[in-house]
């Protein structure tokens, strides 16, 4: 005979497999600095692409600018600018990707202890 | 207004009931008119201005996730505007490449505005976007708002302008690009709607967020009234009054959609407020209740008059009826 308490711990757990589950449990196999570590590591890279974009776009835009000024141009102070911006960049856009990786971290454990709060359950129902 | 109520009530259940079929007809419907306006409005590149292919990806697009069709209707835009010259299509693609990387990385499930935001605009009505955003999901959501209006401006510059990137040889490459950079880095109305949208978005979340009484009605219409303002007025401040009529008239239409927003999400019922206070062992709690407006959809009653019961149908009643009072079902006969 079908229990059907049974049926509905299980019925939860599978939707939350298939849900919101699937990306929650694969950021639980990480400790929360591992996790924010590959978060921060993709962020240097997209980051860093962004900016390269950004700084293509505004060259090209000022490209007859920069062609007048380049041979009066101080070229390390140039550079040393290019690199404050980049570094100012990059802590807005790593600050933003940690807090949204941290928030990430706390919703999809308080979801996986719901999860394992059901399994233990339905273990319970079968002893 | 309970009719109306009992009518949103009946929406919602049927829209919970089926929301595959509503999901993806709302899907079908946005691509469809988004790839159709690229066909007809940017269609630049002859070798694919084949209707068949904007209906044949707005159906796939209507049953894969939106952030997959966001990406196909990309990729049709990019073919498109390659007929106006690879550098044009290389700048676009810059743009796209930027919106991925500074916002849809991190809430991939907007992506959808990147698409409604454009569409709306070619429909002149996208002033409701900014507030209903504030309002549903906070200030931030409005950046895909400002990165779509982004693209309109762009796709509107380059089809105001085509002449300009037709014409000329390889030598003139960073010229065209220049002229398309132009189309957004010299465009001052387009930072001024983006800054009246980011402002608007910001004072609806703010006021929303508040406890205040009719907190939504009044984030929609301090938010319509200043977006109206900084847009008039940035606009008298340019010099370029042509689109006045336009932006009165797309406020009121947007305020018009804002106002059924709020009755759909956000119904509350002034009159029964409850105030509770309690404690536990950490904080003692003040708490305002403010009850939601539910009305039940009346259900169909039907009565039969003179309808002949059947005998099993008799016995059943009777044995309800013997259950009830506790006595012999025989005493019934």
């Amino acid at each position: 005979m079908v229990n059907e308490e049974r049926v509905r711990a299980m019925t939860k757990a599978a939707i939350f497999e298939e849900g919101v589950g699937k990306k929650a449990l694969s950021s639980g196999e990480y400790y929360r600095s591992d996790y924010l570590f590959i978060q921060m590591l993709k962020s240097f890279f997209w980051g860093s692409l962004a900016f390269a974009l950004l700084g293509l776009l505004l060259a090209c835009y000022g490209i007859d600018a920069l062609m007048g000024k380049l041979p009066s141009m101080n070229v390390p102070q140039f550079c040393v600018a290019v690199l404050i911006a980049y570094l100012l960049f990059m802590v807005v856009y790593m600050g933003v990707s940690y807090i949204r990786g941290y928030r990430r971290y706390q919703s999809n454990e308080i979801a996986i202890k719901g999860y394992e709060k059901t399994l233990k359950h339905l273990e319970n129902m079968y002893e | 207004m309970n009719k109306m109520l009992e009518r949103k009530t009946k929406l919602v259940v049927f829209v919970e009931k089926n929301e595959f079929l509503v999901k993806g007809l709302a899907k079908l419907v946005l691509m469809l008119t988004a790839c159709l306006l690229v066909h007809f409005e940017l269609g630049f590149f002859q070798r694919v201005h084949v209707i068949a292919i904007p209906i044949a990806l707005a159906v796939i697009g209507a049953f894969v996730p939106m952030g997959l069709g966001t990406l196909m209707l990309a990729a049709y835009l990019l073919i498109n505007l390659y007929g106006l010259g690879v550098e044009v299509c290389v700048v676009a693609l810059v743009l796209l490449l930027l919106c991925f990387t500074l916002y849809f990385r991190f809430a991939p499930g907007r992506s959808h505005l990147l698409i409604l935001t454009p569409v709306c605009w070619m429909l002149r009505i996208p002033y409701f976007l900014p507030v209903t955003e504030g309002l549903v999901r906070g200030a931030g959501s409005v950046v895909p708002v400002m990165m779509g209006t982004v693209m309109y401006y762009y796709l509107r510059g380059l089809r105001a302008n085509t002449a300009l990137f037709t014409t000329g040889t390889g030598t003139e490459a960073m010229g065209k690009v220049n002229a398309a950079l132009n189309l957004i880095m010299g465009n001052k109305e387009l930072w001024l709607v983006i800054g009246t949208f980011l402002l608007t978005a910001l004072v609806v979340s703010a006021i929303r967020r508040r406890s205040i009484r009719n907190a939504w009605r009044v984030a929609i219409y301090t938010g319509v009234t200043i977006q109206t303002i900084c847009l008039l007025f940035g606009k008298l401040i340019l010099g370029n009054m042509t689109g006045i009529v336009g932006v009165m008239i797309g406020s009121l239409i947007g305020l018009g959609v804002d106002i059924a927003v709020e009755f759909f999400l956000f119904q509350l019922d002034y009159s029964r407020v409850e105030r509770v206070q309690f404690e536990d062992d950490f904080y003692y709690y003040y708490v305002k209740a403010v009850p939601k407006v539910m009305v039940r959809a009346q259900e169909k009653k039907v009565t039969t008059f003179g309808a002949e019961s059947t005998e099993e149908e008799l016995e059943a009643t009777k044995e309800k009826i013997a259950k009830e009072l506790e006595i012999d079902p025989n005493l019934l006969k």
